[in-house]
């Protein structure tokens, strides 16, 4: 178990490895050069230079990178002397558009974002598996096919398109929620709660769609499992049957999904949250797009690399408490 | 005695079973453990054995489809290993594959016609008689009905699907034909049938079989030798009247006591009745 | 009802049973106007070929028909007619007086579950009141009785920690902690090495003998009949063949169709010839 578990945190730190150099790859030589735009318009190739020189740009690559490495365990400084910038660890970069420490800028939104990622979460698993074990239950009937439309609509809506309907349907013409304004929690629960609800609602339905698909396919077929056979054999009540023998096996492989798609979620949602609005580490990410704000976006990708691997990690570890196969080697 | 057609000597097969990650060992597990054997022209050599004993593999190992770990396997003079390109493409017509599950192991979008000259047409050859005659003449030898030649797979029962296995495996006349478990999916009577045609089919042609089971009584009524196996390794190998009749190892005969029989006074008793029988419908007519 | 009526009575009778299925072809019937007795106490053997309706004559007794079956005619246990059963009162019935082995072990045990909990759970599901520690009790007697070493130990174990063969004894194991008054296996012995086999099949021998249980053994092998069963029922595609003593079937077979089995069975301590086939293979 526990070389299992060192394994595996080995492999992760491999691959975390592997993206923030192939992001930094991307950002930092593939892109153009920071420096200039740094130094504005009226800008001196004298000054340019000195610029370089300051954020280190002349350096070799692996000499940056190696720096940029350590900014992740150690912090790092940029320029020097009077100019010099703090950045204190983990430093993801520094945004010289906002004058901001990137991760500080990240860990700013990440509550909104989290906040956004946890209720959607909730509210897909709830529907997406409550929905699949109805459509399941009634397998060819007219529920179930009425379900499957369903998902069918709710796959094929872009977010956008859901996103911008909803709200122009329950604020403006219904009017039955508020008009978003952003509040804390502590201030005024009721209108919080009606901010987030619309990007709760869009971020979960095309999720809660294939959510709702996998687990019918998943209970479907477990019922035609011999174990199902043996239990009706044994003469267990089919509530029993249902309960012991069909939906464990049936919701497992749904925990794998959903740690991947959390985590994902954890990383921002772009363009819900533009829409709405909320100042998520997604809005963040789309207004640094805008601007090319380098460091920023580069920060915002690796968290989002981070957290799926991170997740991807969890959903293993779970994987390996749920399914006896896995936790518990065969000993014949 | 000749040299044997095919020589299998000191057989080695060890497959990783787990430890992938960057650390740990690898857990190897010898499925095939020292393995030597000889297949003379003409006979059928049995290799016989209970799940996991390794006898699959080893015929996989005779067959190159998979790759030994060590040992040496010498088919008619050559070494088999050493093989590549046109010899390699030259053994695989001489030593055929016919495998246990008929369905699975037939394309099942190809006619009957495009299945049995494959292996012709991949090996470059020229089909004699052109593709529809000799597709007809070997479905005649199999005992299929030769109009059925632009049939698929799906078309036909479990016993017959197996004798387009065979014919495929006929169609570039082989040397050697590797059986593995070629009968054991099938039901009694169908497989009493694709027994006797095996046998009538060596008969005519002269091959080999190397004939891989673990049915003991299919396998008396075949082989002409037989190699008993147990977790990887081979601890018997005689004549088969004489390892069914006196087996020398404890597995083989903890093996053959196993097998369930029915009654020999019963048989006896079944035989006079059916000779009574007889004797009442021909004095009756 | 009195104790001579009783003793006469067989312990399951089974009278004009079809199982049917409605197809986009039409009605077929998989198993047709089936009619057979299992004496207390007795072990009947059904064998066929693939197809031959023997595995749905099981399932059609246990009121385990996958949907879309239909199933008519009379099945009695100790005169209770089962066919007419509501699907609670068939529940009681299941897995308490009539209990199943099936073929595939491994498949047929929930891979999520301990081989205790599996055992205990049909145990406590059919007695009301039983507590865990004395179901626990339960299971390890009965995977001491299928000769499981070890068992307060590999109750706690998953199926997959087991062999195949350990696996079947575990199924076996599930059935005996009910006492059941029947235990119908299906192809109990078809997934397992050949050494193996012998052994669960004397394991089903000790049974009846020490529980007196009537078995119903279902089987394309006719050497492992041979071996078990008092009684056969030789069926294909879906009709009875013939049925009788299994002497009488293994030494004067009536029916064309058994005659030509016995003949293609290749025989392990008997003469070595062309095995005698019909000769014609059906076509589909």
């Amino acid at each position: 178990m526990i070389r299992f578990l060192v394994n595996r945190l080995l492999g992760m730190a491999v691959v975390l490895f592997l993206v923030c150099l192939f992001t930094y790859v991307i950002f930092f030589v593939l892109s153009p050069d920071p420096a200039v735009q740094i130094c504005g318009k009226n800008c001196t190739p004298e000054a340019i230079d000195q610029l370089r020189a300051n954020l280190g740009l002349d350096r070799p690559f692996w000499a940056q990178f190696w720096t940029f490495l350590t900014g992740l365990f150690a912090g790092r400084t940029y320029g020097t002397g009077a100019n010099a910038i703090e950045c204190a660890a983990p430093c993801l970069g520094y945004s010289f558009q906002t004058s901001q420490p990137v991760t500080d800028m990240i860990l700013q939104r990440l509550p909104v974002s989290a906040t956004v990622a946890i209720g959607a979460a909730v509210l897909w698993l709830l529907a997406g598996v409550s929905a699949g074990l109805l459509s399941a239950v009634k397998e060819g009937k007219f529920a179930d096919r009425f379900i499957t439309g369903l998902t069918l609509t709710g796959m094929s809506i872009p977010n956008y398109v859901l996103a911008l309907s909803l709200q122009f349907l329950l604020v403006v013409t219904l009017g039955w929620l508020p008009f978003p304004q952003a509040v804390p929690f502590s201030e005024d629960p009721a209108q919080w709660f009606a901010n987030f609800l619309m990007p709760w609602i869009v971020l979960s339905i095309g999720a809660a769609a294939v959510y709702t698909r996998l687990t019918r396919a998943n209970v479907i077929e477990t019922l035609q499992e011999n174990y199902v056979r043996t239990a009706r054999a044994k003469g267990l009540s089919p509530g029993l049957v249902w309960r012991r023998h069909a939906l464990r096996p049936a919701l497992t492989p749904i925990v794998t999904i959903f740690g991947m798609d959390f985590a994902g979620l954890l990383g921002g949602a772009l363009i819900t949250e533009t829409v709405f609005g909320l100042n998520g580490v997604g809005k963040l990410a789309a207004d640094s797009i805008t601007k090319n704000d380098q460091p920023v976006i580069m920060g915002v990708t690796l968290l989002a690399a981070f957290l799926v691997v991170v997740g991807n990690m969890v959903v293993d570890l779970l994987y390996t408490a749920i399914d006896p196969r896995v936790r518990v080697g065969s000993a014949t | 005695m000749s040299e044997p057609l095919l020589r299998a000597t000191n057989l080695v097969k060890e497959f990783t079973i787990r430890g992938t990650g960057l650390l740990g060992r690898a857990a190897r597990l010898r499925a095939v453990d020292d393995v030597s054997l000889e297949v003379r022209t003409g006979e059928t050599l049995a290799l016989v054995g209970e799940s996991g004993s390794g006898k699959s593999t080893t015929a996989r190992l005779i067959a190159r489809l998979i790759d030994t770990t060590g040992g040496a396997i010498e088919f008619a003079g050559r070494e088999v290993h050493a093989l590549t390109g046109k010899d390699l493409h030259a053994y695989r017509g001489e030593v055929q594959v016919v495998f246990q599950d008929p369905y699975s192991s037939l394309n099942p979008k190809h006619t009957v016609e495009r299945i049995v000259t494959a292996p012709l047409i991949y090996q470059k050859r020229p089909v004699p008689g052109g593709a529809r005659a000799f597709t007809r003449e070997l479905m005649e030898r199999v005992g299929l009905n030769p109009d059925h030649s632009a049939r698929f797979p799906a078309q036909f029962s479990g016993g017959q699907a197996q004798r387009i296995g065979i014919a495929r495996a006929l169609a570039v006349s082989p040397k050697l034909i590797i059986a593995d478990e070629a009968v054991s999916a099938l039901d009694v009577s169908v497989q009493a049938q694709v027994i006797n045609l095996l046998r009538r089919l060596q008969d005519e042609e002269g091959f080999s079989y190397l004939f891989i089971a673990h049915d003991l009584a299919v396998v008396r009524q075949i082989a002409t030798r037989v190699a008993v196996m147990n977790e990887g390794r081979i601890v018997e190998t005689g004549d088969r009247d004489q390892v069914f009749g006196d087996p020398q190892d404890p597995y083989t005969r903890k093996l053959l006591a196993a097998v369930p029989r029915i009654r020999p006074e019963w048989d006896a008793a079944r035989r006079r009745n059916e000779r009574a029988r007889r004797e009442r419908q021909e004095a009756g007519a | 009802m009195s104790t001579a009526t009783r003793d006469e009575q067989p312990l399951l009778r089974v009278r004009d049973l079809t199982v049917g299925f409605t197809t986009a072809a039409g009605e077929t019937n998989v198993v047709k106007h089936l009619d057979f007795d299992l004496a207390r106490g007795g072990a009947l053997g059904i064998v066929g070929e693939s197809g031959s309706g023997k595995s749905m004559t099981s399932l059609a007794v246990m009121g385990l028909l996958p949907k879309g079956a239909k199933r008519t005619g009379s099945i009695e246990l100790d005169g209770t007619e089962l066919t007419t059963l509501r699907e609670r009162q068939m529940q009681a019935v299941r897995g308490d007086r009539i209990a199943m082995v099936f073929q595939d072990p491994l498949s047929s045990l929930n891979p999520y579950y301990t081989v205790g909990t599996q055992i205990m759970e049909a145990y406590r599901s059919h007695r009301t009141g039983v507590t865990r520690r004395a179901a626990r009790k339960i299971a390890i007697e009965a995977m001491e009785r299928v000769h499981i070493k070890d068992a307060a130990r590999r109750v706690d174990h998953y199926p997959h920690q087991f062999s195949g063969g350990m696996r079947q004894r575990v199924m076996i194991a599930m059935t005996l902690s009910m006492e059941p008054d029947l235990i119908i296996a299906d192809e109990p012995t078809t997934a397992l090495d050949v050494t193996v086999q012998a052994q669960i099949l004397d394991l089903l021998a000790e049974i009846r003998r020490d529980t007196g249980a009537g078995l119903i053994l279902i089987t394309h092998d006719l050497a492992v009949v041979s071996e078990v069963a008092d009684h056969i029922v030789v069926m294909r595609d879906g009709d009875l063949v013939e049925q009788g003593p299994a002497e009488r079937i293994f030494c004067d077979p009536q029916a064309d169709y058994t005659r030509m089995l016995l003949d293609a069975v290749p025989r392990i301590d008997d003469e070595i010839g062309l095995l005698r086939t019909t000769s014609t293979e059906e076509t589909r």
